[in-house]
């Protein structure tokens, strides 16, 4: 199971990057160039060519700026995915170049080259899709991922005060890469934009502090900002996107400063983690785990070690993955006059369903001797035992 | 100029002291066969509270590639097994290392700066914040590509001081040491000579998981401390005598 993902540029069908993911051969460069002269053939007769699809996989086209092609080929992964890995891609490309570099590159061996610190973060976004398997990491396309913790009022009330004092408006707290509090400036980038800085934290995570020129896809795409990053206390992590100052000493300083006095309660924080909400929630005994997904903020909260062994949890997460991007992703779609609102699968050792409130979506993996029609019920009930805990605060801006 | 000879005739750093019980107690208890771990701004190894810790500004240069940032994931005991592509922008990386100088133990905090070749090309403000009050400039070149070794007296000259009062140390930092190394011993013995400055050398580059190598970096990490302890030993001595 795995994927290929390779970038050619539209002028002479050059490639650029290849990468791959899982237990595939990469892409032989006889078939890259003969999927490039495909689109190609298209293109010189007037046509489009999007994507097509073979047994098990998928392959899609896409073409940006008249400059380069990105082309996919993934196994098991449905088109409207495959299309966002695309997306997604290309995205990340422009936070390390910038628009103005993708649309008029000179040299290409240079271009090549300064692609290259993004590679491991289309690794990461690559790890996104869903191969039904347990070897790559729960991470899913366009959200990002939050934990939520009793402290979370604190953190938040202190990242506001130290944006303040940095002079932007751009902060977010992580914990193991998960967002626990985040500044309404963070909220308002795009959801595209945020997960890719996350994808970007999350790989730049083996040092202390980080100072990286990056682009914004939406919000900037022609002037570089600098994303700085933090480390509290491992694994906690204060991210900032700022201008030309101030310098990275003086950020990490004022890190200290307005940290440590708090610094018992980060720790309190880093409690939560990994089962991601405060131990002191309880919830139905027929719950194995569940998946929020908060669809206008773009965030999502994994819960998968209620009860389970670590290697349990691993299972429980992809399964929720699967369900999520199989089933339950078509509640995020506006298209349908009629809007579904509820989804459920039985299994032979699990049963998982789905349920729609809002902006809220929460998948639920039960085990397997719950009644099917009690499903709904408990559903609904995890939900707003989580939406009710106003110290917890989930919707927080979704409701701004 | 020579610092090393400095080093050498001074002495001040017990360099046998991790082998005694006491120094081979804390380094048992700092790191594990698997390696260090990462510590924030806000913490630091829980065994070294109460001791005295000093921090220094430690800047590593070199052509891209030679393996600069590994070199620090090195010292910091960190694992490395991934392959790195250049680093965009500044990075920085906390080393913690216990030293026992005369009779008492010291905590050196290196934080260790890095940055990309490119990006110190293209903003200026990375350039400043790297070398704004740096207390030790490490050279990185890699024994396996002759121009990284010819290009540093380039990057050495390009890095003076402004402030005369507080003039960096310098050491020179040679990666993958090992059988296909092109730079001879006789170019690093020249080199030596005519600058002055120490040349550490490093063996290949770990190809799968790092494992915790203390006893290899100790020499190094060792020299490292008393190069930026006798530096301070000189300042304090200098402007007393001003005073």
């Amino acid at each position: 199971m795995g994927a290929n993902i390779v970038c050619v540029t539209s002028s002479g069908g050059l490639p650029i990057f290849s990468r791959k993911i899982g237990n595939v051969e990469s892409l032989s460069f006889s078939t890259i160039g003969s999927l490039n002269g495909v689109h190609l053939f298209g293109k010189s007769k007037g046509l489009l060519l999007e994507s097509t699809e073979t047994e098990n996989s998928t392959v899609v086209w896409k073409e940006y700026d008249d400059s380069l092609i990105l082309i996919c080929v993934a196994l098991m992964n449905s088109k409207v995915i495959v299309e966002e890995i695309i997306e997604t891609v290309y995205n990340a490309l422009i936070v390390f170049v910038g628009s103005n570099e993708i649309k008029s590159f000179k040299n290409v061996e240079r271009f090549k080259r300064s692609l290259r610190p993004a590679h491991p973060i289309i690794d990461c976004i690559l790890e996104c899709l869903d191969f039904g398997d347990r070897n790559t990491n729960l991470d899913l396309l366009k959200l990002v991922e939050s934990i939520l913790c009793r402290e979370g009022k604190t953190l938040q009330i202190a990242l506001d005060s130290f944006v303040e004092v940095i002079g932007t408006e751009f902060g977010c707290l992580t914990i193991e890469n998960c967002v626990a509090a985040a500044t309404d400036g963070w909220w308002s980038l795009a959801g595209i934009e945020r997960k890719i800085l996350s994808h970007v934290v999350r790989s730049s995570s083996h040092c202390t502090s980080f100072d990286m020129p990056i682009y914004l896809p939406l919000k900037s795409p022609t002037v570089p900002l600098r994303l700085v990053s933090v480390c509290l206390i491992n694994p906690i992590r204060v991210n900032i996107l700022c201008g030309s100052t101030p310098d990275l000493s003086v950020i990490s300083q004022k890190s200290f400063q307005c940290w440590s006095p708090i610094v018992d309660t980060l720790k309190l924080a880093v409690q939560s983690h990994p089962r991601n909400i405060p131990s002191n929630l309880g919830f139905h005994d027929s719950i194995n785990g569940f998946l929020l997904v908060n669809m206008s903020m773009g965030k999502f909260l994994l819960c998968t070690s209620l009860k389970s062994t670590k290697k349990d949890s691993k299972s429980c997460a992809e399964t929720l993955k699967t369900f999520y991007y199989n089933a339950a992703r078509i509640f995020e779609k506006n298209e349908t006059l009629h809007q579904p609102l509820e989804t459920y699968w039985v299994a032979e050792y699990h049963k998982l369903h789905a349920i729609k409130e809002g902006d809220d979506l929460i998948c639920v993996l039960f085990h397997s001797g719950i009644p099917t029609p009690c499903m709904r019920l408990i559903s609904r009930e995890t939900l707003n035992i989580i939406v009710s805990q106003g110290e917890l605060d989930w919707s927080r801006s979704s409701s701004k | 100029m020579d610092t090393k000879s400095d080093v050498k005739t001074t002495a001040v750093i017990q360099r046998d002291w991790h082998s005694t019980p006491e120094g081979d107690d804390f380094f048992k208890k700092f790191s594990s066969p698997a390696g260090r771990r990462l510590y924030g701004v806000l913490e630091r190894p829980v065994i070294f509270d109460g001791i005295e810790e000093v921090t220094y500004k430690v800047l590593f240069i070199g052509k891209c590639g030679v393996g600069k940032s590994h070199t620090i994931s090195h010292l910091a005991g960190l694992y490395c097994g991934y392959t790195k592509t250049d680093t965009i922008g500044i990075e920085v990386t906390d080393v913690y290392w216990p030293v026992k100088i005369w009779d008492k133990v010291i905590i050196f905090k290196l934080q260790c700066w890095e940055a990309g070749e490119s990006s110190m090309k293209k903003y200026n403000h990375i350039v400043e914040s790297c070398q704004d009050k740096v207390d030790l400039r490490v050279f990185v070149f890699s024994y396996t590509d002759t121009s990284s070794f010819t290009d540093l007296p380039a990057y050495i000259s390009s890095t003076s001081d402004k402030d005369m009062s507080q003039v960096a140390a310098s050491i020179v930092i040679g990666t993958r040491n090992g059988s296909k190394a092109v730079v001879s011993p006789s170019e690093i013995k020249n080199f030596k000579m005519s600058y002055g400055i120490e040349v550490y050398s490093l063996p290949q580059a770990y190809s799968g998981k790092m494992a915790e190598s203390i006893p290899e970096i100790h020499p190094l990490m060792n020299d490292i401390c008393e190069i930026l302890w006798l530096r301070d030993q000189h300042y304090i001595m200098n402007n007393s005598v001003t005073v």
